[in-house]
C-alpha cells in the first residue's frame, strides 16, 4: 500500500482495542483443526466442511436427566401449537445451538459453529459443523442442509430471535435456499420464561442447567461472551486448541437442552402434586393449563397447591381468579366461592366483586351481597388510581350498591 | 389570504412610518411570471390520470412534464423548481406508475428528517388512497417505528419512508431481513440533496454507495429521483452524492405572482462603534402593518432563542393580536403542527415564527409574506425562506432584516447577490478519509468485499489499500478470496452521520438525582463547545458546563439563567505536511497544502447577549488535540510589510503628543537609563525613540497615552520593529476576521467548517506575517482548496466592503471589535488589503 496513505490512515487514529499488544505468533498446520480437534473433511456439494460427531447411549445421564423424551410430548406439543405432522414425529427432530462472530445480529455475524442433536436408534446422535475459515461457509450451510433432511423441526434455546433467523440470513447471502423454513419450532427459552419468571433470577440456559438440571459443567468450559474473540484469535494465530472450550459449551448447550425437554415432559404433565410441592413450582402451569383449555387438569393441580391460609403470600392470585371464573362459567359454586372467598379474606379486589355478584344474582342474599360490595368500594377509593379511572370504578360499584339496596328493599323478608 | 389591495396597504404603512422607512436599503421586484402547463402524458396509467383529476389536476406545469419525458428514458433526475411547484409529483407519476404497472416493484423514499418524512407519507396516502386497485402499501420506518409493525414493513412495503440515518443503522446492516424490498427495488428519491453537503453529505454519499452495492447483490439496478434549492451546483452534487450521472431539470413552470423584495438594516445608534438596533425589535415594529392587515406572514429567524424572543416581544407589543401570533418548531407534535397549519389555512393564525427548520418542505401552504430576521447562511436557504411567500397570482413581499453579522452587513450592501447570482456550491468529499474508512467498514459488514470488487467511484488501489489496511489492524480478515468482517460489535452502530468522528461525548444533566443524557457532541467539537465554564444552549435553555470528562466522554450541564455567551479562546499551532500549489501574487504569497493541526483551548471569553460587551474571561485546563487537514496560506512579503510600516506611523503619528511630550520623553530615558529595553544597546548621550506600547491615537487623552507604564525607551532598529508587529498584527487580525466571516459564505459552507487565523510572526514563512485557513473536518472536505481559488478575486470585493463600513476604527460588522488583540486595526487592514490588491 502506498506509504502516503497508510501514514494518514495512522495519524488519523483508527482504533483497533488491541493495538498495542505484540501480533500473535501463527502456527502453520501444527495446530490446526484437523490435527488437534478429532473430526473429518466431509465433502458437500459446494465444497468442503468439517464435521464432529459423537454418540450417546440411552442410558447416558445428562446431570440428574435421560437425553431421550421419558414423559408425554402432548402438553409440549399444544404450548409451541407443533402441526400434526410435527406433532407425532418428534423423534424425528432436530436440536441446534449456533456460536457466532457477533451477538447483536446484522448480515456481517455468521455461524462458525453449529452443534445439532438428534434420536438414533437406541440413544442420540450429537454433530458439529465448524468452519475452519469463513471461505468454508457455503460448504457448511449445504452440510447443515443435507443434515435437515427430513427433519419435521427444530428444538432451540432462544433460536425464534437468534439463531434461525441468523442463519436465515446467512443462506439469503449465500443465494441458497434455507432449510428451516416451514418446520415447526420449539423455543424453550419461551417455555422457561413461561415456567419459572418467579423461581428462578434468570432464564440463562447456564442458570436452568444448574438450578433445574443440577448440571455441573466441566474445566473446558468457556463463558459465551469470550466465544467470539476465540474464534478471531483462532483465525489469526491458526491455533485450534483454545477452541475445544467453544466446543465444549457448545456440546454442553445441545445436550441440555435434550435433557430440558425431556424434563418438561415428565414435570408438565403430572396430574399428581407431590405434597412437598412449592406452589412457585405449579401456579405457573396451571396458568398454561389454562391457555390450553385444560380445565379440569388445571383445577386438579389448583386445588392440591391452593393453601390461602397456610402459604397466603406464595398465591398467584391472577391464577386463582382465572380459575375461580372458570368455576364459576361451570356453575361449580363451592369452588368459585371458596376460591372468592379466600381472596376477598386476603384484600383481592375481586374477591369482593365476584362475591357481590353471586350473592345477588345466583344466591338472591342481597345482605351478603350488600356486605361484599360495600367492602369493595371501600377498598377501591382508598385506592391510588388517577381520577377519572377512580370515578368510573366508583360509578360501577355504586350502581351494584343502589341496585342491591331496591332488591333488598323489594325482597320478601 | 390577502389580496394586492392589503398587501399594498401594509407597504404604505412602511412607507409612511418614519422609523421604518428610511432603512429599507434595498427593494426589488420580481414581475409575475404566468404558469408554462403540459398535457398529462398520454401513457399516464389511467387510475393515475383518474386520480389526479379527483385532486383537481388537469395538466401538469412543464417541469412535472419534463420530468416524466426524463423518467421515461430511463434517466437520473434533480429537479430544482421553487417552493410549491409541485416538485414531488416530479417523481411520484413515473414511480407509481411502474408499481402499478408492476406488481413487485418497490420504491425508497429520503427525506432529511422524521418529521418531513411523516408528513410526507400522508401526502402520498391521500394520492394512493385514489387509487382504489393499487397495491401498494406505503411507510414510514425509523426510531419511532413500533417492532410489532417493523416485520410487516420489511415484508410487504413497496414504497419505504425513511432517512439516511436509519437507512445507514438499521436498514442496510440488516438487509439480509429485507430480502423482498431490496429484489423488487427500482427507484430511490433523494429529497433536498442540497441539504446534504460539508460533512453530513459526505456520510450520505458512502451510505449510497453502500446501498448501490446491496441493491447490486439483489440484482436491482437503481435509478435515482433528486429535489434541491437553487444552488450552483445541483448537477454534479447529484452526481456525487450517487455515483451516477443525472439530468438537471432547472424549469419552473409552476409561475408566480408579483414578488417584491427588500433588505431592511436597522439604524446604527452608535455610529463609532458600529452598533445598530437589534433586528427583533425592528422585526416587531414591521409586523405591524403586517398585523393590521391579517396579511399571512412567516417570520424566520436563526435560533430557536430567537423564535421565543421574537414571539415574546410580538405578543407584548400587539396584545389584541396575540392569539394570532404562533411558534413553530421542529419539536412540536404532528397534531400540533397541524393545529398551526389548519390555523392558516381558515385565516385564525396570521403570523407563524420559526427558525430554518420549515424552509424544508413542511407543508404549511403558500403564504403572504416573509420576514427573514437575519441572513440565514447561504443564498439557497434565503431563496427558500422567501419563496415561502407567493401565491399563484397575488402579490407577496419579503423582507430580509440584516444583523450586525459581517455576512449580513455584506449583503447588505452587495445586494445584487439576490438577483439571480448564485456563489454557491455545496462541497462534498465522499472519499475523505476518515469518512471513508468508517463506511468502508460498515460496507464489509454487510457484504464482504471479494478480491475483485468495486465500491462506488473509490479508485481500485485506493479501495484494496484501505481493505489491507483494515486487514492488517485485524477489522477484515482476507481468506478464500474475500474480506471478512472480523469484530463482533457491528460498525454502524457507533458511527452518526453528523459528524466527523466517531467519538461522542454525552451531555448531562440532573433530573432528580440522577444524570440524564439529553443530547451529544462529537469529541472534536466539545473541547469548544462544552469545555468546564462554557454556556451551551440546547433547545433554547440555556445550561452552563460544569464538567467535562474526557475519560468516560460525558460532560455535566446545569440549567442557568444568565444573559451571555461564551467564546473559547484556542492556542493554535499549526505544521506543513506538504505544499501542493504555492503561486506568488504583487504583494504576497497564496499556497495551499496539507496541514498537522493542533489545538487547544485554553481559555473564554464571556459576552453579553445583543450588546456584545466582553464581562469577563476565564481560563480552561483541557488536552490539545492533533488532526491532519487541507488548507491555505497568504503570506505578507517584506516590502509589503515595510510599506505598511511607513503607512502605519503616518497613520500613527500625530503631529502633536501633548503639552508635556518633551519632559515625559526626558523622564523615560532617564528611568530606563537611556537603554534600549528590548535589545539592550545603549547610545551614551544620544537620545533614544519613546515608544507607545499602546498606540496614542486609541486613548481618548494625551495624558492616558502618556503614563509611564506605556512608554518605554527602544533603540531605532528595535522602535521600527515593534512599530511593524503593532501596525501588522491589527491589519493581519482585521483581515483574518474578514475573511473567517465571509469565506463561508462564498463556500456555502457551515461558518464551522473552516477556521482562518492571522499569526503576524509566523515560524512556518520566516517569520513573515501570514493568513492561514484550513478545514476543521480531519481530513479536509474541499473547502480550503476552494478558498485558495477564491480569495484573489475574493480582496477587492474585502476591502470595499471595509471601506464602506461607516464604524471608525473598526466594528463586529466589518474587522472585529474594537480594542480586539487591544488595537482598533480598521486603518491597519485597509492599508493591507489596499497594498496586496493594487500591488
Amino acid at each position: 500500500m502506498d506509504d502516503s496513505l497508510k501514514a494518514r490512515l495512522n495519524r488519523l487514529g483508527i482504533k483497533t482495542g488491541a493495538d498495542e499488544i505484540a501480533a500473535p505468533p501463527v502456527h502453520s498446520g501444527e495446530f490446526s483443526i484437523e490435527t488437534v480437534i478429532p473430526g473429518e473433511i466431509i465433502q458437500s456439494v459446494f465444497g468442503p466442511c468439517y464435521r464432529i460427531r459423537k454418540e450417546f447411549d440411552k442410558s447416558h445421564a445428562h446431570g440428574s436427566l435421560s437425553l431421550m423424551i421419558e414423559g408425554e410430548i402432548g402438553l409440549v406439543a399444544d404450548w409451541a401449537q407443533l402441526s400434526p405432522a410435527g406433532r407425532s414425529s418428534l423423534e424425528d427432530f432436530v436440536y441446534l445451538d449456533t456460536e457466532t462472530t457477533g451477538l447483536s445480529g446484522g448480515a456481517g455475524s455468521f455461524a462458525f459453529l453449529v452443534g445439532l442433536s438428534r434420536y438414533k436408534a437406541g440413544g442420540t446422535e450429537f454433530t458439529q459443523f465448524l468452519l475452519r475459515d469463513p471461505s468454508e461457509e457455503r460448504g457448511m450451510l449445504t452440510a447443515l442442509s443435507e443434515y435437515m433432511h427430513g427433519a419435521h423441526g427444530v428444538v432451540t434455546y432462544n433460536g425464534k430471535a437468534f439463531d434461525i433467523p441468523l442463519l436465515n440470513s446467512r443462506y439469503v447471502l449465500h443465494r441458497l435456499e434455507s432449510p428451516f423454513t416451514d418446520l415447526d419450532h420449539i423455543d424453550l427459552l419461551h417455555l422457561a420464561r413461561r415456567m419459572w419468571k418467579k423461581k428462578l433470577a434468570s432464564r440463562r440456559l447456564s442458570n436452568v442447567e444448574t438450578e433445574i438440571l443440577r448440571v455441573e459443567r466441566g474445566q473446558d468450559e468457556v463463558p459465551g461472551y469470550l466465544v467470539p474473540q476465540m474464534y478471531f484469535d483462532y483465525l489469526k494465530t491458526r491455533d485450534a486448541r483454545p477452541l475445544a472450550g467453544v466446543l465444549y459449551h457448545n456440546e454442553m448447550d445441545v445436550l441440555s437442552m435434550a435433557a430440558l425437554l425431556n424434563y418438561f415432559t415428565i414435570n408438565l404433565t403430572r396430574s399428581e402434586v407431590p405434597v412437598s410441592a412449592s406452589p412457585d413450582d405449579y401456579y405457573p402451569l396451571v396458568s398454561l393449563l389454562l391457555d390450553l383449555g385444560r380445565n379440569d387438569e388445571a383445577s386438579k393441580i389448583f386445588l392440591s397447591v391452593f393453601k390461602p391460609a397456610e402459604h397466603s403470600q406464595s398465591v398467584d392470585w391472577d391464577v386463582a381468579r382465572r380459575i375461580g371464573n372458570v368455576y364459576r362459567r361451570a356453575a361449580d359454586w363451592e369452588h368459585a366461592v371458596m376460591v372468592y372467598q379466600a381472596a376477598a379474606d386476603n384484600y383481592q379486589e375481586f374477591g369482593w366483586g365476584e362475591l357481590a355478584k353471586y350473592y345477588e344474582h345466583v344466591a338472591r342474599n342481597y345482605d351478603g351481597a350488600l356486605y361484599y360490595a360495600e367492602s369493595q368500594l371501600k377498598y377501591v377509593a382508598a385506592l391510588d388510581l388517577g381520577p377519572f379511572t377512580m370515578q368510573q370504578k366508583l360509578k360501577e360499584i355504586q350502581k351494584r350498591i343502589d341496585r342491591i339496596k331496591i332488591r333488598q328493599k323489594n325482597s320478601p323478608v | 389570504m390577502s389580496s394586492n389591495v392589503e398587501v399594498e396597504a401594509v407597504l404604505q404603512g412602511w412607507q409612511e412610518n418614519p422609523n421604518l422607512a428610511p432603512n429599507f436599503i434595498f427593494a426589488t421586484s420580481i414581475p409575475k411570471v404566468d404558469p408554462t402547463y403540459s398535457e398529462i402524458p398520454s401513457d399516464l396509467h389511467p387510475d393515475l390520470v383518474a386520480a389526479l383529476r379527483a385532486t383537481g389536476i388537469h395538466q401538469l406545469y412543464s417541469h412535472q412534464r419534463t420530468a416524466w419525458n426524463t423518467a421515461a428514458a430511463g434517466k437520473n433526475m434533480v429537479i430544482t423548481s421553487g417552493t410549491a411547484s409541485g416538485k414531488s409529483l416530479c417523481y411520484y407519476l413515473p414511480i407509481l406508475n411502474e408499481l402499478l404497472l408492476n406488481p413487485s416493484a418497490r420504491a425508497l423514499l429520503l427525506f432529511p428528517t422524521k418529521a418531513l418524512a411523516q408528513d410526507q407519507l400522508n401526502k402520498l396516502l391521500a394520492l394512493v388512497d385514489l387509487i382504489p386497485a393499487a397495491n401498494i402499501p406505503c411507510a414510514t420506518y425509523d426510531g419511532d417505528t413500533s417492532s410489532l409493525h417493523r416485520r410487516a414493513i420489511r415484508e410487504s412495503a413497496r414504497i419505504l419512508i425513511t432517512n439516511p440515518d436509519m437507512l445507514h443503522l438499521g436498514i442496510l446492516p440488516h438487509h439480509t431481513q429485507w430480502e423482498a424490498f431490496f429484489s423488487g427495488l427500482r427507484f430511490v428519491v433523494i429529497d433536498e440533496i442540497h441539504t446534504y453537503r460539508g460533512v453530513f453529505g459526505s456520510h450520505v454519499a458512502n451510505v449510497m454507495r453502500r446501498l448501490d452495492r446491496v441493491a447490486n447483490f439483489y440484482h436491482s439496478r437503481l435509478k435515482f429521483y433528486m429535489t434541491s434549492a437553487t444552488i450552483g451546483n445541483a448537477a454534479e452534487l447529484a452526481a456525487k452524492l450517487t455515483g451516477s450521472q443525472a439530468v438537471l431539470i432547472e424549469e419552473d413552470g409552476a409561475g408566480h405572482g408579483e414578488k417584491a423584495f427588500f433588505i431592511y438594516n436597522p439604524p446604527l445608534v452608535n455610529e463609532r462603534l458600529g452598533i445598530r438596533k437589534s433586528a427583533i425589535y425592528e422585526a416587531v415594529e414591521i409586523s405591524n402593518s403586517l398585523l393590521q392587515q391579517k396579511t399571512q406572514t412567516i417570520i424566520f429567524t436563526i435560533t430557536r432563542r430567537s423564535v421565543e424572543l421574537t414571539l415574546a416581544a410580538l405578543q407584548h407589543a400587539y396584545p389584541s393580536h396575540a392569539a394570532r401570533v404562533r411558534g413553530y418548531r421542529s419539536g412540536y407534535l404532528p397534531q400540533d403542527r397541524r393545529e398551526i397549519e389548519g390555523g392558516l389555512r381558515n385565516n385564525q393564525v396570521s403570523t407563524v415564527v420559526a427558525t430554518s427548520a420549515l424552509e424544508l418542505g413542511i407543508d404549511i401552504g403558500a403564504l403572504d409574506a416573509a420576514v427573514l430576521v437575519g441572513y440565514p447562511g447561504t443564498i439557497a436557504s434565503t431563496t427558500q425562506q422567501i419563496g415561502r411567500a407567493g401565491r399563484k397570482a397575488q402579490k407577496s413581499l419579503a423582507v430580509l432584516i440584516a444583523t450586525p453579522e459581517p455576512i449580513d452587513q455584506f449583503l447588505a450592501r452587495n445586494p445584487a447577490y439576490f438577483l439571480g447570482l448564485s456563489p454557491e456550491q455545496a462541497l462534498i468529499d465522499p472519499d475523505n478519509l476518515s469518512i471513508l474508512i468508517n463506511h468502508l467498514q460498515c460496507a464489509a459488514f454487510e457484504l464482504p468485499f471479494t478480491d475483485n470488487d468495486t465500491y462506488g467511484t473509490l479508485a481500485r488501489d485506493d479501495l484494496y489499500g484501505l481493505l489491507e489496511f483494515l486487514t492488517e489492524k485485524g477489522i477484515l480478515h482476507h481468506s478464500g478470496g474475500q474480506y471478512t468482517w472480523m469484530q463482533s460489535n457491528y460498525p454502524s452502530a457507533t458511527l452518526s452521520l453528523r459528524s466527523a468522528s466517531a467519538d461522542r461525548v454525552d451531555l448531562k444533566r440532573l433530573s432528580g438525582d440522577t444524570w440524564e443524557v439529553f443530547g451529544t457532541v462529537d469529541r472534536v467539537s466539545a473541547y469548544w463547545m462544552v469545555h468546564p465554564e462554557a454556556i451551551y444552549l440546547h433547545e433554547a435553555v440555556t445550561y452552563r458546563v460544569d464538567e467535562l470528562n474526557l475519560t468516560d466522554n460525558y460532560a455535566h450541564l446545569t440549567r442557568v439563567s444568565e444573559d451571555y455567551y461564551t467564546e473559547p479562546r484556542e492556542a493554535l499551532s499549526i505544521e506543513i505536511l506538504s505544499r501542493v500549489e504555492e503561486v506568488t501574487h504583487a504583494g504576497f504569497q497564496l499556497g495551499r497544502g496539507e496541514l498537522e493541526v493542533t489545538n487547544q483551548v485554553t481559555g473564554y471569553r464571556k459576552i453579553k447577549n445583543h450588546s456584545r460587551e466582553i464581562l469577563g474571561v476565564g481560563s480552561v485546563d483541557l488536552p490539545a488535540y492533533t488532526f491532519d487537514t487541507t488548507g491555505f496560506w497568504m503570506v505578507i512579503d517584506p516590502t509589503s510589510v515595510e510599506k505598511l510600516r511607513l503607512a502605519g506611523k503616518w497613520l500613527n503619528d500625530p503631529n502633536d503628543y501633548g503639552a508635556d511630550w518633551d519632559a515625559i520623553r526626558l523622564a523615560v530615558r532617564q528611568r530606563d537609563n537611556n537603554t534600549c529595553q528590548n535589545c539592550g544597546k545603549t547610545f551614551g548621550m544620544e537620545p533614544l525613540h519613546v515608544h507607545h506600547i499602546v498606540p496614542f491615537r486609541l486613548f481618548s487623552s494625551a495624558a492616558e497615552a502618556n503614563q509611564a507604564g506605556n512608554l518605554v525607551t527602544l533603540c531605532p532598529d528595535c522602535h521600527r520593529r515593534a512599530e511593524e508587529r503593532a501596525y501588522v498584527r491589527s491589519g493581519l487580525t482585521g483581515l483574518a476576521y474578514a475573511m473567517r466571516h465571509l469565506l463561508p459564505f462564498h463556500l456555502m459552507c457551515d461558518s464551522r467548517d473552516l477556521d482562518v487565523h492571522a499569526d503576524p510572526i509566523c515560524t512556518l514563512f520566516d517569520l513573515q506575517p501570514a493568513i492561514i485557513g484550513f478545514d476543521s473536518t480531519p481530513g479536509g472536505i474541499g473547502l480550503a482548496y476552494a478558498a485558495y481559488q477564491k480569495i484573489p478575486a475574493l480582496l477587492p470585493e474585502l476591502l470595499k466592503f471595509i471601506q464602506q463600513c461607516p464604524c471608525a476604527d473598526g466594528c463586529p460588522s466589518c474587522i472585529g471589535p474594537a480594542g480586539e488583540e487591544g488595537y482598533g486595526g480598521k486603518a491597519e487592514t485597509l492599508a493591507i488589503l489596499e497594498l496586496i490588491t493594487h500591488g
